[in-house]
């Protein structure tokens, strides 16, 4: 074999446990599921093939958009308040020092709690009758009547996405971490030696440099954020008026409350292509090449 | 390498161990812990009886007791018995997932005492496919300490909607005169359409209104349900006793707020007085059924009902599981303690309720419990939440809304 | 770093905490004292009750339960770490023609939600007789937390110079010895990474081992708790909160013990170009 034959069946070789692993367990149910999404299916069996019914339906139904809608001004909101502090956390933590250590604790700490029991937990802190925001904000005076956080659209996806943020962060800020370790102590004093401030280094040098490090961290928030269940379905239940519903929620309810499987497998399909969408830009972005 | 194998023995080993090696094995879908002592006893009996059927208990959280259904529906690996969620069921006898056991039910010594309006729900015409098991009603519950403060008659809860509005202005209290009410008089009840009907419709049919008749025709467009609604309004927007953002508490919300002593008069139901006893120790309450109007008592008969599955393989093992499950020994031993609601009121003067005094109003609510009819219960969600809801926040008038959702709810019962 | 960082941190730090703090003082609190306004930010009658509960229900299961999570996060880690330093090793250095094709594929995988692929994954599930098994699930976990890891492995033995390779391969070395000998020691930040992202996304998952496993032999920590702790209409909020904070304690000794290899910083300089 040549070199170059060696190399490529190296690299199929390497590579095909993955292709096992989601052949198996992703691509033989995504497929299912495409198929379903053709048909009127059953329970119990015996599902006719209904042609594209499911995704004109989905398309025409006002909620389908209003979900999408809801879902996109989420992501919107929450990744800048993921992303920005994570960055600059990053970039300021660095280093070894003990008080590096103790503050990359701490805002990591947020990220060991499941998902549920802290939104469970800011359910609880938000409320406007007995939760401690309220208490903490009348008691010092710093408002007149306890605001009601979770009751109010732009307000709970605020407060939401504040959560989240909170939550998250310190995830978004380990990825970009190892990925600074990726940038030479080199680069940086010449830099430093060139006379450049620390801005400077930052926007010049850090982040070219992290582009690769930073799309990826940007794909995994954008994803996770379109994929929002949880916290919605136990802060705000999609209210008030649905405004909080995410498309993810929608497909819970059509699959699970009106027991119509097919037409949930094809707006999870119709969810799949916009997210490959929105992630191949990001993608595109981040200049992503092999090298 | 050889870590692996090992972690990987030690796996099969887990799993084989969780393995029962009778013949029959019945597998029990319930969301309720306390099952699992109904379980041992019955598995303890039939080894003492020399039989060789056993049950196994698996726990099921509500929010998945209808996808983990279908997917094992869909699977063929269905449960045998499975205490489902009341309204699920007749969708589900619909499609057939559920077996006739209308001979042996009628057979059963029990059967006249079940309560039949939540039975009709487990039937399909005159066929029996489940049985009232776990029942979950809504009632009132009132602080009896907050009455006495402000010199009411603690033992004189609202029985009427005027009563509960008279009663709930003396309980809505600025303690410091900061223009921040300290003490709600009430709260409404929200988080999902589904708290909607068991919380709002019982003042509907208080009024003497209905959501649908006996044939199965919406009769939710009535000046009866209208008037429900401008009421539940107006508690917020007019006689200021509930919070606006009351519209969306949920079940917990209200919950933490009469514990904490926010609140004087409370939606509440039987599953909440174990919890209320440990975590307000020393608050003397009392539970009444939700005030009426027009109409007579009324609350909603929720809760679940325990069916045998058409992919069960041994029915008889399953019926006789269930017979057990209905014997006073287990009803009183295995519910009774956590004050759980018996399916069988004659049950209900046993030594466990006896010492909680708040229990003793159950036994006359149950007479009044009534469950809505429908396939497409969970579709018709979604107008009810939508409508009622912008009522509630003030932003649509009520006879619209009756209207628009009646609408909406005939045109998914036509589809 | 300057004061001025240091105050600003400090002030950001306090705010992170509040809720931590919260959770950690109610797991402490007696029944009585969970819910009562105004909220006491310190308690009078500190006691173990909560957790005297957690751990003793249903004869002491909790301990079962978390013991499966260890395994289960054992058995995740183990499976992703091979699959990702392969497949991440192989797009980066190996590239062959169509792998980016494949790498899309998985990518796609963070983006389906569980509830699209719910009924036929049980199906394939019960087919291969892996449901309500501790093998079955780690499965399934290895394949929905392995694309991010995979990126995260591409990502970082992509910014490792070619030459690395090239010298190694020069010497003689198998393309197996050039990855584990040459590269993996190098990329250990990121191998730190997934090993907290997978043990973490195995220790707080909820809905996939609800939905996969049923008995109580396989169940693991979220799932028990959240059963003793919440219904239909209630929810035990000490109880909650006491199994947050056990909760919080494995993952953060995971972290501090990798920690190290975010921060290094002596990676740089001698292995690049």
């Amino acid at each position: 074999m040549t070199l170059r034959q060696k190399k490529n069946f190296s690299g199929l070789l390497f590579l095909l446990p993955v292709m096992i692993m989601v052949g198996i367990f992703f691509i033989y149910p995504l497929i299912r599921v495409l198929i379903t999404s053709f048909q009127e299916w059953n329970v119990m069996g015996g599902s006719k093939f209904i042609g594209f019914e499911n995704y004109t339906a989905a398309l025409t139904d006002d909620e389908f958009w209003l979900t999408l809608g809801n879902t996109i001004i989420y992501a919107l909101i929450v990744t800048p308040m993921i992303f920005v502090p994570a960055l600059l956390l990053a970039v300021v933590l660095k280093k070894t020092s003990r008080s590096s250590k103790f503050f990359r604790t701490i805002f990591f700490l947020p990220f060991a709690i499941s998902f549920v029991a802290s939104s469970y937990m800011w359910k609880w802190i938000y409320n406007d009758t007995y939760g401690i925001l309220n208490y903490m904000l009348t008691s010092l005076h710093l408002i007149s009547q306890p605001i009601n956080w979770l009751g109010e659209t732009w307000l709970s996806r605020i407060m939401v996405s504040i959560m989240v943020s909170w939550k998250t962060l310190g995830f978004s800020m380990i990825i970009i971490l190892a990925g600074l370790q990726g940038i030479p102590n080199e680069v940086y004093e010449a830099a430093s030696i060139d006379g450049a401030k620390k801005s400077q280094t930052l926007r010049f040098i850090t982040l070219p440099l992290l582009r690769p490090t930073l799309i990826l961290a940007l794909i995994l928030s954008v994803a996770g954020s379109f994929k929002a269940f949880d916290h919605f379905f136990i802060m705000t239940k999609g209210g008030p008026l649905k405004t909080t519903e995410t498309i993810v929620m929608y497909i819970n309810k059509v699959a699970f409350e009106y027991y119509n499987i097919g037409l949930g497998s094809a707006i999870s399909v119709l969810f799949l292509i916009i997210l490959l969408i929105v992630s191949f830009f990001q993608l595109k972005a981040g200049g992503f090449s092999n090298e | 390498m050889s870590k692996k194998i090992v972690v990987l023995l030690l796996v099969a080993l887990f799993t084989l161990s969780g393995v029962l090696m009778a013949s029959t094995t019945l597998i029990l879908w319930d969301q309720n812990q306390s099952t699992e002592k109904i379980v041992k006893m019955f598995n303890e009996k039939m080894e003492n009886e020399g039989k060789d059927i056993r049950v196994k208990l698996e726990i099921i959280p509500y929010d998945q007791m209808v996808p983990k259904f279908m997917a094992s529906l869909s699977t063929g690996r269905a449960p045998d018995l499975y205490g489902l969620d009341i309204v699920q069921f007749p969708y589900f006898i619909s499609i057939g997932a559920f077996t006739d056991i209308t001979n042996w039910a009628k057979s059963q010594p029990y059967f006249d005492e079940l309560p039949q309006g939540m039975m009709k729900v487990g039937m399909k015409g005159e066929t029996i496919y489940a049985l009232p098991y776990q029942i979950d009603m809504s009632t009132l519950l009132w602080n009896k300490d907050m009455f006495k403060e402000a010199g009411l008659d603690p033992e004189q809860p609202p029985k009427t909607w005027y009563e509960l509005v008279e009663i709930g202005k003396q309980l809505t209290i600025d303690n410091d005169g900061d223009g921040i009410i300290d003490q709600w008089g009430f709260n409404l009840a929200g988080g999902g359409a589904g708290a909607y009907m068991f919380w709002f419709m019982p003042f509907v049919w208080g009024n003497g209104g209905s959501m649908f008749d006996d044939d199965g025709n919406v009769t939710l467009d009535s000046y009866e349900t209208v008037e429900a609604l401008q009421f539940w309004s107006d508690l917020i927007h007019k006689y200021k006793i509930a919070p606006l953002s009351s519209v969306q508490y949920g079940s917990g919300d209200r919950y933490n707020a009469f514990v904490s002593g926010k609140l004087a008069m409370y939606l509440g139901g039987n599953f909440n007085i174990t919890s209320l006893r440990k975590d307000a120790p020393n608050m003397d309450f009392g539970v009444t059924p939700i005030p009426k109007n027009r109409g007579g008592f009324a609350t909603f008969g929720g809760g679940s009902l325990l069916g045998i599955t058409s992919q069960c393989k041994n029915v008889e093992a399953a019926q006789e599981f269930m017979a057990f499950i209905y014997s006073d020994e287990a009803q009183i031993e295995a519910y009774a303690p956590n004050l759980q609601l018996l399916a069988r009121p004659s049950l209900y003067d046993n030594k466990y309720y006896n010492e909680i005094p708040q229990m003793a109003a159950f036994a006359d609510i149950l007479g009044y419990a009534l469950t809505p009819y429908s396939t497409n219960y969970n579709e018709i969600y979604d107008p009810v939440q939508y409508y009622f809801e912008s009522v509630f926040l003030g932003k649509m008038n009520a006879e619209e809304a009756v209207k628009k959702c009646t609408e909406e709810i005939k045109q998914i019962m036509n589809k | 770093m300057s004061k001025k960082t240091f105050i600003l941190l400090l002030i950001l730090s306090l705010f992170f905490m509040i809720a931590i703090y919260w959770t950690v003082l109610t797991s402490f609190k007696p029944p009585e004292e969970v819910l009562s306004y105004p909220p006491g930010f310190i308690t009078a009658n500190p006691t173990l009750e909560q957790y005297n509960k957690l751990f003793t229900t249903a004869d002491s299961i909790f301990l079962r339960y978390a013991g499966n999570t260890f395994i289960l996060c054992g058995l995740s880690i183990a499976i992703v770490m091979i699959l990702s330093i392969l497949g991440g090793y192989s797009l980066s250095k190996l590239p062959f023609k169509g792998c980016n094709v494949i790498f899309l594929l998985v990518l796609s995988i963070m983006m389906v939600p569980y509830q699209s692929l719910l009924i036929p994954l049980y199906d394939l599930m019960n087919k291969l007789n892996l449901l309500d098994t501790l093998f079955g699930l780690s499965l399934i976990y290895a394949t929905y937390f392995m694309p991010f890891c995979l990126f995260m492995m591409k990502n970082y033995f992509s910014s490792l110079p070619a030459t690395l390779r090239e010298s190694a391969l020069i010497d003689g070395a198998s393309e197996l010895k050039i990855l584990f000998k040459v590269h993996l020691p190098l990329a250990m930040p990121a191998v730190a990474t997934i090993i907290v992202y997978v043990f973490l996304a195995t220790w707080n998952d909820f809905i996939l081992s609800l939905i996969f496993t049923s008995s109580s032999e396989v169940r693991n920590v979220q799932v028990g708790f959240m059963n003793f702790a919440t219904s239909r209409f209630t929810q035990d909020w000490g109880l909650i909160n006491a199994g947050a904070t056990f909760s919080i304690i494995p993952s953060i000794i995971v972290f501090l013990v990798l920690q190290k290899y975010y921060v290094q910083g002596m990676t740089s300089g001698s292995t690049k170009g």
